[in-house]
């Protein structure tokens, strides 16, 4: 399916006049794209880290993975929506960057993984799970959005 | 869905994920390898 017309789309977009034309808002919502992408990666780190016996052995699993899951949907919501406005600045740009589908296809991957096999797993007892499979759900999840914010970066690059 | 289909999805997911992830990123290191040889010798 070629989604080109979407590229096109969003490049004669009000959010593209406005990301082209005003380099102060552009650099405001970038500033919230970093923010929300650090609030993304911390989550994550201190989630995955808890569930490999890494960091806060102290504290029940369960309680760090509750905690840090509503961070994590707040971090995903502002990055995703501030990486819609960056994306229109350069959108038929992206469209040809193997590195920008890359990390499309990381994101869509990491939140197939969260919503549907990370949360609903760890929602319950952790201890009444495998705990090789949870250790396989924290690397997993460690590279998964690994992979998206270093092929983000990557763009810039390629 | 019972909590032991989801884990059996969720190994299957996890092993294709990580495969995938290591596939990429080998294929990127080695791109940048062969820039660096081409460019250095």
């Amino acid at each position: 399916m070629d989604v080109y017309f979407f590229f096109e789309w969003l490049d004669n977009s009000l959010l593209a006049q406005m990301s082209k034309a005003y380099g102060g808002v552009f650099a405001v919502v970038q500033m919230f794209h970093l923010l929300s992408l650090a609030l993304l990666g911390g989550t994550v780190l201190i989630g995955d880290l808890r569930l490999l016996g890494v960091m806060l052995r102290d504290v029940p699993s369960e309680v760090v993975i509750a905690n840090t899951q509503k961070w994590f949907n707040i971090a995903l919501a502002g990055a995703s929506a501030s990486g819609v406005f960056m994306s229109s600045a350069v959108a038929l740009k992206l469209y040809g960057n193997e590195m920008f589908w890359a990390k499309m296809t990381a994101l869509a991957a990491g939140i197939v993984f969260v919503y549907a096999i990370r949360r609903p797993l760890l929602r319950g007892d952790h201890g009444a799970l495998n705990p090789w499979l949870v250790r396989l759900l924290a690397v997993t999840s460690i590279t998964i959005w690994f992979t998206v914010a270093a092929s983000g970066r990557w763009i810039g690059f390629s | 869905m019972s909590r032991k289909s989801l884990q059996r999805i969720a190994l299957g997911y996890c092993i294709l994920v990580l495969a995938v992830a290591i596939w990429f990123w080998s294929r990127q290191v080695q791109s940048v390898i062969d820039l660096l040889r081409l460019a250095y010798g």
